[in-house]
Formats: structure tokens, sequence, C-alpha cells
């Protein structure tokens, strides 16, 4: 590993985007992603879609609920990324409803790991 | 071919139910909620969560039901079975517990460290020589009536309820009984306070005719779409208190080219939720899940009267709740359960799930919102129901039922 590298090698790539999105639960990828402009949306889209098979092939060679710090944070990109393409392949925009004040509606659990 | 004109009976009618516009008053006068907090909630058996919400002994949750002013404390007791008692201090009225889950066989109540059993029994009282004629084994937590049917837990605050919980569910719970509820140990939760009453939040998860105006780009490509714009379900049918849905599923439905994320999540299958094509999973051949066997359908909607929806599909279930807080206030919170993911690809695809719900839940809630702003404003004192929103209709007309009823048994009969 590259030192000061917080990705597994190869992924040097994808450094740039971990500070905004690599964040632990359902609700702050979707906070993320309604705060986020929609060209720094799609911008991490098409960074990362094109890199998803290789990062499926690292993280997939250990066990999902325990899961190296590297491959931990490659898989929150995935999760993030999910968040990410609704905004980009569903809505074409940030959030659902633009003017939709103030949001209600809170994730206080969510699927693991990563949740 | 227009979907809804080839069905030749309406749902509604078959149902037995009436047809004319109902009253939009039930759902902000203040009045009809005490009639509802004292004839409904505090006499119905009402669904507070499943066993695997407390799978091991000593495992404990605590449920609000805010219209009745009660913390409901739930516990898995060392014989195995489940219990329920007021979350209430013996003491000085306390409550005992704060947290909404864990795993503890005793209980201490935070004023006085008055401490108690997981079987309600109260262990002990600091100082106890200090009080007067004290037997302890009349202070004990107060219980709640508790049953459960096949993995859901009913409490029933009357001190002796008026009926059991069999006959409360009576055909219904017959009808359903035996379905595998699949994958019931992971759970997304999610949870808002809404402005709007109960049953306006309710009415939102019960019928798919609002889906192509509310949910255009969410969930209408899949549920209402092709021949079946208007998501005119499948089959509805009602059985005493309780009612069913089954809703339409466009078979035709692949994510559009530019959908590069979601082609990537379902190389193969169509959709997370599955269709009534997936033989191998058992619950599509129970015969209460998509009653007519229609191969176009999506999922069922189970509204266990009054406040609880259980849904549930092919590969999975969840459901929706509508906790009553004032007359125009409701905590929604909604529970979507799926297997634990084994490798990259399932837990993105259980996460662009949980992602797709947060948005069309969003989507429904501002639309209650704008509807009890309507409501509210008094101009339309009744409200147009389509053949497609019958379950509307039905769960007015019961909640009516109970509101007027002198007994459970005259509003179950």
């Amino acid at each position: 590993m590259t030192e000061g590298s917080r990705l597994p090698p190869g992924f040097v790539d994808l450094e740039k985007f971990l500070d905004y999105w690599d964040v632990s639960t359902s609700q702050e990828r979707w906070a993320r992603r309604e705060a986020a402009p929609m060209e720094e949306i799609t911008a991490f889209y098409h960074a990362v879609l094109p890199r998803l098979d290789d990062m499926q092939a690292y993280i997939d060679q250990y066990p999902l609920d325990a899961l190296p710090e590297d491959a931990g944070r490659l898989m929150r990109l995935i999760l993030a990324l999910a968040h990410a393409s609704i905004a980009v392949e569903l809505h074409g925009r940030s959030k659902v409803l633009p003017n939709f004040h103030p949001q209600p509606l809170h994730v206080v659990a969510g699927f693991q790991p990563f949740g | 071919m227009n979907y809804t004109t080839k069905v030749q009976e309406s749902f509604t009618r078959m149902a037995g139910l009436d047809t004319g516009p109902v009253s939009s008053d039930v759902y902000h006068s203040a009045k009809y909620f005490e009639l509802e907090r004292e004839q409904i909630f505090r006499r119905a058996w009402l669904l507070v969560g499943r066993v695997e919400m407390l799978p091991k002994p000593s495992d404990y949750i605590v449920r609000e039901i805010e219209i009745l002013n009660a913390s409901v404390l739930i516990t898995h007791q060392s014989d195995g079975t489940i219990a329920a008692f007021h979350n209430v201090c013996s003491h000085r009225a306390s409550r005992v517990v704060l947290n909404d889950q864990g795993h503890a066989s005793r209980f201490v109540c935070p004023y006085h460290a008055w401490t108690y059993r997981n079987d309600g029994s109260l262990m002990s009282v600091p100082d106890e020589r200090g009080f007067f004629d004290f037997d302890k084994s009349k202070c004990g937590l107060t219980p709640i009536a508790l049953e459960v049917w096949d993995g859901w837990i009913f409490v029933n605050l009357q001190p002796v309820p008026e009926v059991g919980l069999g006959q409360f569910l009576g055909e219904f719970g017959e009808r359903l009984s035996g379905v595998q509820w699949q994958n019931p140990e992971q759970i997304c939760v999610l949870r808002a306070e809404v402005d709007a009453n109960w049953k306006v939040v309710a009415d939102a998860f019960c019928e798919a005719y609002h889906v192509q105006a509310v949910h255009p780009k969410t969930l209408a490509p899949v549920y209402a779409s092709g021949a079946n714009p208007y998501g005119y379900p499948v089959s509805a049918e009602v059985a005493g208190a309780h009612r069913s849905l089954s809703t339409w599923v466009n078979t035709e439905y692949k994510p559009s080219a530019r959908a590069q994320f979601e082609r990537w999540l379902y190389p193969t299958v169509q959709t997370i939720t599955g269709t009534g094509f997936d033989l191998q999973n058992p619950v599509v051949s129970h015969p209460f899940i998509n009653p007519t066997k229609n191969p176009d359908w999506a999922s069922d909607v189970k509204w266990i009267f009054p406040n609880f929806n259980i849904q549930v599909s092919a590969t999975k279930f969840w459901t929706h709740e509508f906790w009553p807080l004032t007359p125009t206030k409701t905590r929604y919170e909604a529970r979507f359960y799926m297997p634990k993911a084994t490798s990259a690809r399932e837990r993105a695809q259980q996460e662009h799930y949980a992602a797709q719900a947060t948005d069309f839940v969003v989507e429904d809630i501002s639309n209650m919102i704008s509807a009890q702003r309507g409501i509210n404003s008094g101009a339309k004192p009744f409200l147009y129901l389509h053949d497609g929103e019958m379950l509307v209709r039905h769960s007015l007309q019961q909640i009516d039922k109970w509101v007027r009823a002198e007994t459970v048994a005259e509003a179950l009969a």
C-alpha cells in the first residue's frame, strides 16, 4: 500500500471522494447526496461506476461483516454510489422534492454493515 | 386496453361497501380523535412488533403508544415467553426503562432505584424498612395483555381484554396464518413525525391509484404504467375489521439504458421484491397471498385494524405503522426486512432499495401534509373514493363502527 493511502492499491483514483462520501450510515449518505451539487454527484457517479467490478472483487475476498479498513472504505463508496445513482438515474437532481422542507424523515436504522 | 376496464365487478361493491362520498370531518375533528382514543386504541389489539426484535431471553423493547400515554415494556422472559408491562414504577410512577431496546434481566428505576425482574416482579427496594405495611409482591410492574400470532406481537391496553386476539383477527387471521415471513432478522427502520391525521398517513399506503402522480419516477415505472397506468389492484377484499389488497406489477419493466448502476446491481433478476413468477418462494403459493394468483402480482397490503399495515412480496415483507399523536400529527414508522447480505453486490442492492424507499416515502409525506392542509380548510366536507381506494373506505367504515359500538363484540359483529 502506498504510504498514506486509505484505499487498496489500484484504487488511488477514488481517494479524492473519501472525504465527502465515506460516511458510516445510510442516513448520512442520503443527507450527503441531498446536500451535494448535481455536478459533484455526477462526477462521483462516473468515476466509481467503471470501477465497480474491481471493487466488488476486492471486497468479496473478505467476509462482509469483518472487512479490513481499506475494503470497508471501498464498500462504503459503493453504498454512497447507491444513493448518488438515484439522483443521476432517477431524479436528475440531488433531492427527490427540491422544495420540500423541512425533511421530517430519518433512517433510524439501516441495513448492516454500514447502515 | 386499459387494465381497469377489463375488470367486470367493482371491488367496493363485492365487499358490500357503500359507494358514496365519505366525510372529511373525521380526519381533523378533535372530538372524533377522542372517540378513537377511547373506543379504538384503548379497546383493540394493537400490533407492536415481531418476536425477532427480542430474540434472546432478557432482550427487551419499549414501544410508545402516545395516544394512550402508554410506554409499553416488552420482555423476553427466561422461560421463553414474551410479556408486556406498563413502563411505570410502582413507587412514584417514573419511567423505569429509558432505552427503546436492550438486553437486561432486571430493570432499575432511575428515580429511587427500585429494581424489577423482567417478569415484572419487584425484586428490591432501597431501605424497604422505611415503608409502611409494605408488600413487595403487590408492587410489581402493571401487566399489559400480550398475545403472539405467527411471530407478530399484539398488546391490548384494556385491563381485561373484552376479546382475545384470535377473535379480534377472526377469519382474516385464520386465512393469513402460516405465511413464512422471510428474513425477519435484519431491519431498516424509517421514522417521521408527520403533520397529518393518522388516517391520512395510513390511507397513503393502501392503494396504487396515487402512484402515477406522486411517484412518477420512483415507483410508477414498475407499479403503475404500461397496461395499468393507474395501478388498479389485481384483487381487494375485506375480512372483519381487517383488509387486503394485491397490487399489480409491470412485468415488462426493465431498468432504462441510462440506469447503469441499477443494471450492475441486477444483472439477471428484475426487481428486488420479486414477482408472482418466483414460485420457489413459498409465500407465492400461500392461499391468502395474491389470493387470485394473478401472474401480474407485485405485493399484498395486509392492513391489520386499526393502524398496522404488513406488505409482502415474493421475496420479502415490510411494514408501515401509523401512531396518532394529535388529531393532525402522526408518528409514522416503516420497517423493511432483508436477509443478511453476504457479498458487496447484495449489500449494495439493499442500500439502493433503502435509498429508493426514503425518496418514495418523502414523496408520500409531502402529499399527506398537503392533503391535511386541505382537509383543515373545511373547503371539502366530502371526499370521493375510487374503486382502487376500497381499503380507505373500509378503514373509515370500521373506525366508525368501533367508535359507535358499546362493546368490542358489537364492533366485531
